[in-house]
């Protein structure tokens, strides 16, 4: 495991008594990144996570934490590790100060520390008025800001989180948010699973994309995002165009695929192509009016489907 | 406070917050007093001289089935509750080591199962005394209590192994019952052939099972303490002799050590080397 690296995934295989298997999954966390895990249900996300935590042994590959095996040492690797499961649940007859407090002393914490801390974190997530309630009295999206808050109990050097934003409301949702770009801030390494892409794509500094089972994709936000090497040319004009019209833009070198709803019109290029002179030419000579154009860069999901329609057509 | 501890302390907290296991410690105290209640309906003249020593009742009668029973379902949700509670994760993913959890876990259960035994001992001596009035031998509670937790282990044991394997909670306590059950009919039956037929093999081979050690320790030790005390051979002291057995404690002892020892061993080698599943969804 060479320096920087928090986690080394390596051709992770786990095998499943009902013949069901994941893998081989292969990623690398560094110190400081915000690292996006993303894929389908049943991709092995979860069996990767829980693989880094030492809750399940790989039938093969290797995993590292701190240069650690998370099986053999789950005591000190969890030391560090900060982690909030999807669905997470909790002993239902205590208190949300209750479960703080003993992760805090598992953590290490004592006397005065402890209770800063749980203060701390109590406040961080919006539960000091719900302190002393029982857990199985709580809503879903309280159930999973306490999750996050217990986590971050003893500022751990990595955040590992799966599913953070599964059941949250909106307004939850934004909390959660807003308290991990302030971790991100303070440099903590999260690793942190989610379906919600646009999210992923707010957040996350690096990308693993894993499909049927398998780590498909790697990489910083940036590489991820151009991953595909097409550029998108939208386009809104006054009237909508003709199948002519849209024929014409198909010819334009470099154009691999024009799309038109209404009066919107988007065109997808290779991005060592500047096609937006010709299109914008086109459209204004075909007489339909431009009201806007402007150039865009693939979303997550969109490099994320057509990822996925790749790999269904091989 | 280490991780013991706060496990410790964790699953006495659990434990008292099922209900069903507060149902069973609540008939343990009912049938403490029930026995006494029917007690006193006997004519003095009958109790005689055995009246003194009448707190040995409430202690034995528990031990004679249902604090095997009590300490099976204790056993029987002390890990198994975890993984259908999908709280095993919160354990599991905090600074401590397998081996600290699977002490604490054990220690807290048992550690209520002692509250419960303690709590009927002193029970049945309170109502032994303001009932029939000043008793003797007291100083025999100095053996008798960690007899009957002696007489607990086994079917605890039993219950938190079948608890770890099965991971189901109620599939561990209808198991772990059956097996005290189905031990305590074959033993009985095995005694009334062994008696007609004369058969000591088949009373040897009775030894073999759990309930044996387990139903008889602590009226053994109380036997063993009582002999040579003046006491008439009749009376409390031929019925605990009777439910004894008359067998060695020192066989008693490696009987019940024996199933303890091999189902924590079981529950400890399927919680060290297996995954942690996740709540059944």
């Amino acid at each position: 495991m060479s320096g920087g690296e928090v986690i080394r995934v390596e051709s992770l295989v786990k095998s499943y008594g009902d013949g069901g298997e994941v893998g081989p999954i292969s990623l690398t966390v560094r110190r400081g990144d915000v690292y996006g895990f993303v894929g389908p249900n049943g991709s092995g996300k979860t069996t990767t996570i829980r693989a880094i935590l030492g809750l399940l042994r790989p039938t093969s590959g290797r995993v590292e934490v701190f240069g650690m095996d998370p099986w053999k040492e789950s005591k000190r690797v969890n030391a560090l590790i900060g982690y909030s499961p999807e669905l997470p649940s909790f002993p239902s007859f205590l208190t949300a100060r209750q479960v703080l407090e003993i992760t805090g002393r598992l953590k290490g914490l004592s006397g005065s520390e402890l209770k800063r801390e749980v203060e701390r974190v109590l406040d961080l997530t919006g539960l000091v008025n719900h302190a002393g309630r029982r857990i199985g009295n709580f809503s879903k999206g309280m159930v999973q800001r306490l999750s996050i808050g217990q986590a971050l109990i003893g500022d751990p050097e990595l955040l590992v989180l799966d599913e953070p934003m599964l059941g949250v409301d909106p307004v939850g949702r934004v909390q959660i948010r807003e308290i991990l770009l302030d971790v991100r801030r303070r440099g903590t390494t999260i690793l942190f699973s989610s379906h919600e892409l646009y999210e992923v794509e707010r957040l996350a500094t690096r990308i693993g994309m894993v499909y049927l089972g398998r780590t498909v994709l790697e990489g910083g936000i940036e590489e991820v995002l151009h991953h595909d090497g097409s550029v998108r040319v939208k386009a809104v004009t006054r009237s909508a165009p003709g199948e002519e019209v849209i024929e014409s833009l198909r010819r334009i070198g470099g154009v691999m695929d024009v799309s038109a709803d209404g009066n919107s019109v988007t065109v997808v290029a290779d991005d060592s192509v500047d096609v937006r002179d010709q299109v914008a030419e086109r459209l204004v000579l075909s007489g339909c009016g431009l009201l806007e154009f402007r150039t865009e860069r693939s979303s997550l999901e969109e490099v994320f489907m057509g990822r996925v329609r790749s790999l269904g057509r091989g | 406070m280490g991780a013991v501890d706060v496990l410790v302390v964790y699953e006495l907290r659990r434990v008292l917050a099922k209900k069903r296991v507060l149902v069973l410690i609540a008939a343990v105290f009912l049938t403490e007093a029930g026995l006494y209640l029917v007690i006193t309906r006997l004519p003095p003249s009958l109790l005689g001289p055995t009246s003194s020593y009448i707190w040995m009742l409430g202690i034995v009668a528990p031990t004679l089935g249902l604090l095997q029973v009590t300490s099976l379902m204790v056993g029987s949700t002390v890990f198994s509750d975890e993984y259908e509670a999908g709280t095993s994760d919160f354990w599991m993913t905090r600074p401590i080591s397998r081996t600290e959890y699977y002490i604490g876990k054990v220690l807290g259960g048992l550690a209520l199962v002692l509250i419960i035994i303690s709590a009927y001992t002193a029970l049945s001596v309170s109502i032994a005394w303001s009932v029939f009035g000043p008793q003797q031998r007291l100083d025999l509670l100095v053996t008798s209590l960690p007899a009957s937790v002696a007489s607990s282990l086994p079917f605890y044991a039993i219950g938190l192994a079948f608890g770890e394997a099965l991971r189901r909670g109620i599939l561990a306590t209808v198991l772990s019952g059956l097996t005290f059950f189905g031990s305590y009919i074959f033993e009985g039956y095995a005694n009334i052939v062994a008696a007609l037929s004369d058969d000591r093999a088949l009373l040897e081979l009775s030894q073999l099972l759990p309930t044996w050690g387990s139903t008889r320790i602590t009226t053994d030790v109380l036997v063993q303490g009582l002999t040579g005390s003046g006491l008439p051979s009749t009376g409390i002291l031929s019925f605990l002799a009777g439910s004894s057995g008359g067998s060695s404690l020192s066989l008693m002892l490696l009987n019940v050590a024996a199933y303890t020892a091999i189902a924590l061993l079981l529950a400890w080698l399927r919680l060290r080397t297996s995954d942690v599943t996740r709540r059944a969804q």
